[in-house]
C-alpha cells in the first residue's frame, strides 16, 4: 500500500497518510480523501485547500 | 498596472504572486526582511527543533517567488506621496505606482513600562528573533547548562513558546498579567485544564503580574504581550488608523489608490490575524484587483489553531473579535 504526502503551500507542513494526525484525532494510514472536510494544518490552521500533493513514498 | 506590495508575509507574498500570474502588470515587493518567506506560525514552536528542521522553515527564498514578482528585499518603505503615487524606499529611491497595498503585517506589542529596558530581553516576531534565541540556547547547552527562561505574557503566543522551550529542555516560568491563561481564546475551564497541564510538566506560572521591571534572576527573559499592527506608514500618509490601518469591506482605505491586507487590516474594528482570513484577504484581493470579483470581502469561518505539546483543549478556541 502507498501511502502519499500533501504539503500545507501556506506553512510548508507535511500531512503523512502514513503517520495521520494523531493529535488532532486522526488515525496513522488515513487516506487524504477520508479526512474530514473541516481537518486544518494543525500547524497553521490552513484548510484541506490549501495543501497539494508532495512526492509518493513506499 | 504598476503595484506596490509592502511587506513579504502571507500576505504581501500571497497577493504580489496573485497579481503577477496574469504577466499585465508590474508587481513591485518592498520588504525589510531578507530571509525569504516563511510563515509566523511555525515560529511559536521552532525552538525545539534540530538545525535542519529549523532551516525549514524558509519556503522560499526571494529570487523563487513566481516569476514577475520584482522584490527589494532589506529595503525599509519611507514615505508615501499621495498626491504623486509614489512610494519613497531607502537610499532616496522612489517608486511609482497606480496601486500601493499595505501588507505590513504586526510587530511584538512591549508593554509600555518595559520599552525603556528593550535592550534586555527578547521578543519572537520574526526569523531572525528566532534565529537569536536558537544561538542563546546553544550557548547553554555548549556549556552543558539548562537555560532558564522568564517569558512575560501569558497568552497564545507566550504559552507555545514556554510549552516549545520547555520540550527542547529548558526551565520556564511564564508571568501572566491576567488571572489565567489565554484569557482571550480559552474559556476559564481550558484555562485551568493548560494551567495543570504546565504544572504537570514543571513549567511555573505566575498570575497578575504587572511587571514594570524584568524579572530576575533567569538566563533570558522573553517578552510576548501580544502584536502591534505596523500602521506608521499609513498614519504618516494621513490616512485612518485605529489599532490597524482603516479599511472597508473591499480593503480600501479612504484613498482609492491604497489598499491594506492582512493582520495590519482593520475592518469594522476587527483585526483578523490568523492564517486561514489572511489568506483569504490575500486571495480576494487578487480577485478584487483583476476585476474577476464585485463582491465584497467576508471573513470566512474559523478557529485558532494552538500549538502546546501534549495538550489539545476540548471544545474549539473563540477569537478575539473588537480591537
Amino acid at each position: 500500500m502507498t501511502f502519499r504526502k500533501f504539503t500545507c503551500q501556506v506553512c510548508g507542513h507535511v500531512y503523512d497518510e502514513a503517520e495521520g494526525d494523531p493529535a488532532g484525532g486522526i488515525a496513522p494510514g488515513t487516506r487524504w480523501e477520508d479526512l474530514p472536510a473541516d481537518w486544518t494544518c494543525p500547524e497553521c490552521g490552513a484548510r484541506k485547500a490549501d495543501f497539494s500533493p508532495a512526492e509518493v513514498t513506499a | 498596472m504598476k503595484i506596490v506590495v509592502v511587506g513579504s508575509g502571507l500576505a504581501g507574498v500571497t497577493v504580489a504572486e496573485g497579481l503577477a500570474k496574469s504577466g499585465r502588470h508590474r508587481v513591485t515587493l518592498v520588504t525589510s526582511e531578507t530571509n525569504g518567506y516563511y510563515a509566523r506560525p511555525r515560529l511559536s514552536h521552532g525552538l525545539a527543533l534540530d538545525d535542519a528542521a529549523a532551516a525549514k522553515i524558509v519556503l522560499k527564498r526571494f529570487d523563487a517567488l513566481a516569476p514577475g514578482v520584482q522584490v527589494l528585499a532589506g529595503t525599509e518603505a519611507w514615505l508615501i506621496d499621495r498626491e504623486n503615487q509614489r512610494l519613497a524606499i531607502a537610499n532616496d529611491e522612489r517608486l511609482d505606482y497606480e496601486i500601493l497595498i499595505l501588507a505590513t503585517g504586526s510587530a511584538a506589542r512591549i508593554p509600555p513600562a518595559l520599552l525603556p529596558l528593550r535592550a534586555e530581553f527578547m521578543t519572537l516576531n520574526s526569523l531572525d528573533d528566532l534565529l537569536t534565541l536558537r544561538r542563546r540556547r546553544a550557548k547553554f547547552r555548549a556549556r552543558g547548562r539548562v537555560a532558564t527562561w522568564a517569558i512575560v505574557g501569558g497568552g497564545l503566543i507566550g504559552c507555545e513558546v514556554a510549552s516549545d522551550l520547555h520540550r527542547a529542555g529548558d526551565a520556564v516560568t511564564i508571568f501572566h498579567r491576567e488571572s489565567r491563561l489565554i484569557e482571550r481564546q480559552l474559556s476559564a475551564a481550558q484555562s485551568q485544564a493548560l494551567h495543570e497541564h504546565f504544572r504537570e510538566c514543571g513549567i511555573v506560572v505566575l498570575y497578575d503580574q504587572d511587571l514594570n521591571r524584568l524579572p530576575y534572576p533567569f538566563d533570558g527573559v522573553l517578552v510576548s504581550a501580544g502584536f502591534a499592527p505596523r500602521v506608521d506608514l499609513a498614519k504618516d500618509a494621513g490616512l485612518s488608523v485605529g489599532r490597524g490601518i482603516v479599511v472597508n469591506e473591499f480593503l480600501r482605505t479612504e484613498d482609492p489608490t491604497i489598499y491594506a491586507v492582512g493582520d495590519v487590516a482593520e475592518i469594522d474594528a476587527v483585526l483578523h490575524p490568523f492564517v486561514v482570513p489572511i489568506r483569504s484577504q490575500a486571495l480576494w484581493l487578487t480577485e478584487h484587483l483583476e476585476r474577476r470579483t464585485v463582491e465584497p470581502w467576508q471573513a470566512p469561518a474559523y478557529s485558532p489553531v494552538m500549538k502546546i505539546h501534549g495538550f489539545r483543549p476540548e471544545a474549539e478556541l473563540v477569537r478575539p473579535l473588537g480591537v
